[in-house]
C-alpha cells in the first residue's frame, strides 16, 4: 500500500507528528509531510487517509468538523491523549532503531 | 436484524464523511497546482494522479471507519442511557418534596395493587394444590351414584360423611370432627402423610377395627407429637353410631398445611356405608354438561324421581364465598391506585411548568424535543422504579405479617396453605404493569403541555405565566378525576361503615358480658333414655352450683353464635303444607335460661319445675314469631308444633306444645338474616345436646372448675368446646368491620390525595399569577374578588368531580351489595354526607392558597418582580 520508499509504520508516525503541534485537516498533513520530508519520499497523497481513518480507530487521533482560514468546512484531525503518548513511544523506539542500523550500515560514522 | 441496521446506518455515514473529506483534498490540490501556474485541467489532473486510486482508496477508508462507528454507537446508548439516568437522579434529589410525594404515594398504592393480586391469585387463580384438580367437581344432588358403583367417566370418587368422635382414652374427653371417608379421597387429591401412611380400599372394605388417619393438630394436641402414636389406639363415640365405643388404630398423620375441603376435620376414617359419591375427577376431555347429562341419564333409570344431579368444578364452589369480597377489594385497590397515579402525574405536570425555564434553556443549548423527552423519561421511570421496589416490599410485608389475619377475616382458608399467599408471577405483573402505567403517565402527562412555542415564550418572558390553556384543561380534568374517584371510594366505605355500625350495633336481645358457654353431648348408649339425660344434667347443676358459688347456669340445646339451623313451624290454622309456614331456630332452654341470658320475658311466664317430662307441652315464642302466626290476638294460649324434635336422634312423635310466654327475639348471628325463635321446655325435651350456659365466670380458672365439677358427675363427657360469647360476637363482627376498616383508610388516602393534588394546583397557579393578582388589587379589587376568583375555579372542578364520584359511587355500591346488611345500596345520607365531607374538604384546599394570594401586598410584588 504504501510507497516503495516508506518503511512500515513510517507514514503514521509523520501523521502523530505532524498533528502534534496542533489540529490539521487532512490535506494539510499532507503538506507537512511532503514539505517535511522534502518530497523525498514519494508516496501516493491517497495513501494519508486510510491510515488517518486507521490511527482514528485506534483512538490514536481524534476528528471534528471545523472551518479552514479560507473559510471551508473540513475535517480536523488532533492527538488524543493516547496518541500523544503513542507518538513518545515510537519517537523513543525510532531513534533507537535507526541509530542501530544506521551504526550496522555505516560504522564509524556516530 | 439490529446489526444489520447499524452496518447501514455506520456505512452511509462513512460514505459521505470520506467522499467529503477526499473532495475537499482533492479541490485543495488542484488549487495548489492552479498556484504553480498550471491549467485549471492540467491541475485537476496532477492533482488525481499524485493522489492514487480514488476509488479504491475511498473504500479502505469507509471500511476503517464503518469499524469504528459501529463500536462507537454501542458504546454511546449504554452512556447515555447511563448519563441520561444520572441527570434523572439528580433532578429528582433537587426536588426531595416532590420525590418523596410520589414515591410514597405511587408506592403505596402499588403495594396495595400486589397485595390484593396476590390474595386474588392464591384464591381465584392459582390452581388447587390437588393433582388435575381443573377436573375435580362436586357431584350434588340426590342423582349422585353410589362411591362403590360410579360411572366409567369418574377417574376417582371421593365420598365422604361428617360426623363428629367424642374421643374418650387418654387424657380429658374430647370431641372432634371426623370425616368418614374412602380410600380414594386420599388418592384423588394427592395426599402424602407427614408420618405412616394412608389406608388402602381393601382395609377400609375390610370389617372389624378400625384405621384411623389423624390431623397434624390432633397428633401434637393430643399425642405432644410423639412418633410412637402409629400403632396406638384409642377409643371414641361417633355421633352417628352413639352405642358402643368404637376402637381406632393410628396409622399415619396428615400433613399440616393440608387444605381439607372440610378444614375442620381432624380424624379421617375409612367410610363402609352406603354413600353417594361427593367429589369425582372427570375423565379428561369430558365437558361438565356432557358429564351432568350422562349422570342425570343414569340416575333416572335408577330412580325417575331422584335424577336431579348437578356438577360444580371444586375450585368455583369453594371460592364461591371469597370471590364477591376479593372483586370488591380488587375494584377499590384498581381506584386507590389510579388515584395514586393521576396525584403523581399532577405533581408531575405542575412541576414540569415550573420547570419551563429549565426545559427552555436546555432546547436553547441545543437540546432537541428528543433529548427532553427522554430525561422526562428517564425521570419517570426513575420513579416508577422506586415505587415499585418500595410497593413489592410493602406487598411482601402485608402478605407475610398479615397472611393469618386476612384469611380469618375472609373466613375462608387459603388453598395450599398461608404460605401460598405470597408475592408470585401474578402478583409481580400486577406491579410492573401498575408502575408502568405510572412511568407512561409521568412522561405523557407534562408533554402535553410541552410544545416549542412555549418553550419560546417562556424565554423571553422569564418568571411571568406561560401557562397554556391546554396544560390549564389536562390539570382540571386530572384533578376533577381524581374527585370523582376518591369520592367513589368514600361512598364505598362510607356504606361499608354503616354497614359495620349496623352490625356492631343491633341489638343481640340478651347481655353477652361475661357469658360463657360449655358444649355438651350424650352420645353414649347409657343417656338412651330421656329421663337419664335429664337426670345427668340436674346432677351437673347441682354440682356445679355447690363446687363453684357465685356462677349461674342455664341449659339450652343450642346457644346465639353456635350454628343455625332452622326447622319449620305449623299451628292449627296453618299447616305445615301451607307455604306461607314459618321456619324457626328451635331450642331446648331450662328455666334458668331467659333469667341467665338476660332476655325479659314480655308476656306470660317462663318455664317453671312443673314442666317435666310428661308433662303437657309447653313453648315460649319470640314476638315476631307472635306476629307472624297470630297477628293482633293473644299468642298465650295459642297452640304450635314442629315436625319433630330438631334433634335428629330423638324419635318421638311431635306434639302440639302450649304457648305460654312471649320473649323479645335473639340475634343468633350478625349478618344473617335471623328466623324468629322457638323455645321448648328442657326437661320435656331431653335433648342429647346442650350448652351449658354460665354468667359470671370471670377467667379460665373458674371455667375449669366448672369443667372439674362435671368430671366429677361424668368423666367420659367430652368438654373441650368451651366459649366466651362475648369473643364469638366480634369474631362475627370481625369481617364487616375488616372490611369497612380497609376500604375506609383507602378511602381516606384517596381523598387526602384527591385534596393534596387540588391544594398543589390552586397554590402553584397562585404562584404563577402573583402579578396579574397583584395588578387587580393595584387597581382596586377587593380580597374577596381575588379569593372568589380561585374558589370559582376549584369549585367548578370539584362539582364536576363529584357528580362523576357519584355515579362510580353507585357502581361500586352494586359490587358491595352483598356484603352490607341493614343499609342500603342507594343510602342517600351516605351518599350526600361524604358528598359534603369531600367538598368541604377541596374547598378548603382552595382557599387556603386563595387567601394567601389576597392577602399579599400587591406594591410589594410588583416592586420584586
Amino acid at each position: 500500500m504504501a510507497g516503495s520508499d516508506l518503511f512500515v509504520g513510517t507514514l503514521d508516525l509523520l501523521i502523530l507528528k505532524a498533528l502534534s503541534a496542533g489540529p490539521l485537516h487532512g490535506y494539510a498533513i499532507g503538506r507537512w509531510i511532503r514539505e517535511s520530508t522534502r518530497d523525498v519520499l514519494n508516496v501516493q497523497e491517497g495513501v494519508l487517509y486510510p491510515a488517518l481513518h486507521r490511527l482514528e480507530r485506534r483512538e490514536l487521533i481524534d476528528e471534528e468538523w471545523g472551518v479552514t482560514e479560507t473559510n471551508r468546512e473540513a475535517k480536523f484531525y488532533r492527538l488524543t491523549a493516547a496518541g500523544r503518548k503513542h507518538l513518545r513511544a515510537e519517537l523513543e523506539r525510532w531513534r533507537e532503531h535507526t541509530r542501530a542500523v544506521s551504526a550496522a550500515l555505516m560504522p564509524g560514522r556516530s | 436484524m439490529s446489526g444489520w441496521f447499524w452496518r447501514r446506518l455506520g456505512r452511509s455515514d462513512a460514505r459521505r464523511d470520506v467522499e467529503q473529506e477526499l473532495r475537499f483534498h482533492l479541490e485543495m490540490r488542484t488549487r495548489e497546482y492552479e498556484a504553480q501556474g498550471l491549467s485549471a485541467g492540467e491541475a485537476r489532473a496532477a492533482a488525481e494522479a499524485s493522489f492514487g486510486d480514488r476509488a479504491d482508496i475511498a473504500a479502505l477508508c469507509e471500511a476503517e471507519r464503518a469499524v469504528r462507528v459501529r463500536a462507537r454507537r454501542r458504546g454511546e446508548v449504554w452512556t447515555d442511557v447511563v448519563s441520561e439516568a444520572r441527570l434523572a437522579l439528580r433532578s429528582l434529589w433537587r426536588s426531595p418534596a416532590f420525590t418523596a410525594a410520589v414515591v410514597l404515594t405511587l408506592g403505596a398504592g402499588i403495594a396495595l395493587t400486589t397485595a390484593v393480586a396476590g390474595l386474588v391469585n392464591a384464591y381465584l387463580v392459582r390452581a388447587l394444590p390437588y393433582p388435575d384438580s381443573d377436573r375435580l367437581v362436586f357431584v350434588q344432588g340426590p342423582g349422585s351414584p353410589d362411591w362403590r358403583d360410579p360411572p366409567a367417566f369418574f377417574e376417582d370418587v371421593i365420598a365422604w360423611d361428617l360426623d363428629a368422635l367424642s374421643i374418650v382414652t387418654g387424657g380429658s374427653p374430647e370431641r372432634v370432627w371426623t370425616s368418614w371417608v374412602t380410600a380414594g379421597f386420599f388418592e384423588a387429591l394427592g395426599v402424602k402423610p407427614v408420618l405412616g401412611r394412608l389406608y388402602t380400599a381393601d382395609e377400609a372394605a375390610a370389617g372389624g377395627e378400625s384405621v384411623a388417619v389423624i390431623s397434624h393438630s390432633l397428633w401434637q394436641r393430643r399425642w405432644g407429637g410423639d412418633r410412637r402414636v402409629l400403632g396406638q389406639t384409642f377409643s371414641a363415640y361417633a355421633d352417628d353410631r352413639p352405642d358402643d365405643a368404637e376402637v381406632f388404630t393410628i396409622i399415619g398423620v396428615m400433613p399440616p398445611d393440608f387444605w381439607y375441603i372440610n378444614r375442620f376435620t381432624e380424624v379421617l376414617a375409612p367410610l363402609r356405608a352406603e354413600r353417594s359419591v361427593s367429589i369425582a375427577r372427570l375423565a379428561p376431555g369430558l365437558t361438565l354438561a356432557d358429564a351432568e347429562q350422562r349422570l342425570a341419564a343414569a340416575a333416572r333409570a335408577r330412580n325417575p324421581e331422584r335424577s336431579e344431579v348437578r356438577l360444580v368444578p371444586v375450585q368455583e364452589a369453594l371460592s364461591r364465598q371469597v370471590r364477591p369480597v376479593l372483586l370488591a377489594l380488587s375494584g377499590a385497590v384498581l381506584l386507590v391506585l389510579l388515584l395514586a397515579c393521576g396525584n403523581a402525574a399532577v405533581l408531575q405536570m405542575v412541576r414540569a411548568a415550573g420547570r419551563d425555564r429549565e426545559f427552555a434553556v436546555r432546547a436553547a443549548i441545543g437540546a432537541g424535543r428528543r433529548r427532553l423527552v427522554r430525561q422526562l423519561l428517564a425521570e419517570g421511570l426513575l420513579l416508577a422504579a422506586g415505587s415499585a421496589l418500595l410497593g413489592v416490599l410493602l406487598a411482601w410485608v402485608v402478605l407475610a405479617g398479615f397472611g393469618e389475619v386476612l384469611t380469618r377475616v375472609l373466613s375462608a382458608p387459603v388453598p395450599g396453605g398461608t404460605a401460598a399467599l405470597r408475592i408470585d408471577g401474578l402478583a409481580l405483573g400486577a406491579a410492573a404493569g401498575a408502575s408502568a402505567i405510572a412511568a407512561l403517565l409521568f412522561t405523557l402527562i407534562p408533554l402535553v403541555s410541552l410544545s416549542r412555542p412555549d418553550l419560546a415564550a417562556s424565554l423571553v418572558d422569564g418568571s411571568r405565566s406561560t401557562d397554556s390553556r391546554k396544560r390549564q384543561r389536562v390539570r382540571s380534568t386530572l384533578v376533577a378525576a381524581e374527585v370523582a374517584l376518591s369520592l367513589t371510594l368514600l361512598i364505598g366505605a362510607g356504606l361499608l361503615v354503616r354497614s359495620a355500625a349496623h352490625v356492631q350495633r343491633q341489638s343481640l336481645g340478651f347481655n353477652e358480658r361475661s357469658l360463657a358457654a360449655i358444649d355438651i353431648s350424650l352420645r353414649q348408649r347409657a343417656f338412651g333414655e330421656p329421663a337419664a339425660r335429664v337426670a345427668l344434667f340436674d346432677r351437673m347443676r347441682e354440682h356445679i352450683e355447690q363446687d363453684v358459688p357465685g356462677v349461674r347456669i342455664a341449659f339450652v340445646s343450642w346457644a346465639p353464635f353456635s350454628r343455625l339451623g332452622t326447622v319449620p313451624v305449623e299451628t292449627p290454622e296453618q299447616p305445615m303444607a301451607d307455604s306461607a309456614a314459618a321456619n324457626v331456630f328451635a331450642a331446648a332452654a331450662s328455666a334458668e335460661y331467659f333469667d341467665v341470658m338476660g332476655i325479659p320475658v314480655v308476656r306470660g311466664r317462663t318455664f317453671d319445675a312443673t314442666h317435666g317430662l310428661g308433662s303437657p307441652a309447653v313453648a315460649i315464642v319470640s314476638e315476631r314469631l307472635a306476629d307472624r302466626l297470630w297477628p293482633g290476638r293473644d299468642p298465650v294460649g295459642q297452640r304450635i308444633r314442629i315436625p319433630a324434635s330438631p334433634d335428629m336422634h330423638d324419635t318421638r312423635p311431635p306434639e302440639w306444645r302450649t304457648v305460654i310466654g312471649v320473649v323479645p327475639e335473639v340475634r343468633k348471628t350478625l349478618t344473617e338474616e335471623n328466623p324468629p325463635d322457638l323455645y321448648y321446655a328442657w326437661a320435656q325435651d331431653a335433648p342429647y345436646h346442650a350448652e351449658l350456659m354460665l354468667r359470671d365466670v370471670s377467667g379460665r380458672g373458674r371455667l375449669r372448675e366448672v369443667q372439674d365439677a362435671i368430671w366429677r358427675v361424668n368423666p367420659e363427657l367430652p368438654l373441650n368446646t368451651v366459649r366466651w360469647i362475648e369473643d364469638d360476637v366480634a369474631t362475627a363482627s370481625l369481617p364487616s368491620r375488616f372490611l369497612a376498616g380497609l376500604l375506609s383508610s383507602f378511602a381516606i388516602f384517596a381523598v387526602a390525595l384527591a385534596v393534596l393534588a387540588l391544594y398543589g394546583v390552586i397554590a402553584y397557579a397562585v404562584m404563577q399569577r402573583r402579578r396579574d393578582i397583584a395588578i387587580r388589587m393595584a387597581l382596586g379589587a377587593t380580597r374577596g374578588q381575588v379569593i372568589a376568583l380561585f374558589l370559582r375555579w376549584g369549585g367548578g372542578v370539584t362539582a364536576a368531580g363529584v357528580l362523576a364520584g357519584m355515579a362510580g359511587g353507585f357502581a361500586l355500591s352494586q359490587v358491595l351489595r352483598s356484603q352490607l346488611h341493614g343499609v342500603s345500596a342507594t343510602d342517600g345520607a351516605t351518599y350526600a354526607s361524604v358528598a359534603l365531607l369531600l367538598a368541604a374538604a377541596a374547598l378548603l384546599a382552595t382557599w387556603v392558597p386563595a387567601r394567601r394570594a389576597a392577602h399579599q401586598h400587591p406594591m410589594n410584588v410588583l416592586q420584586s418582580s
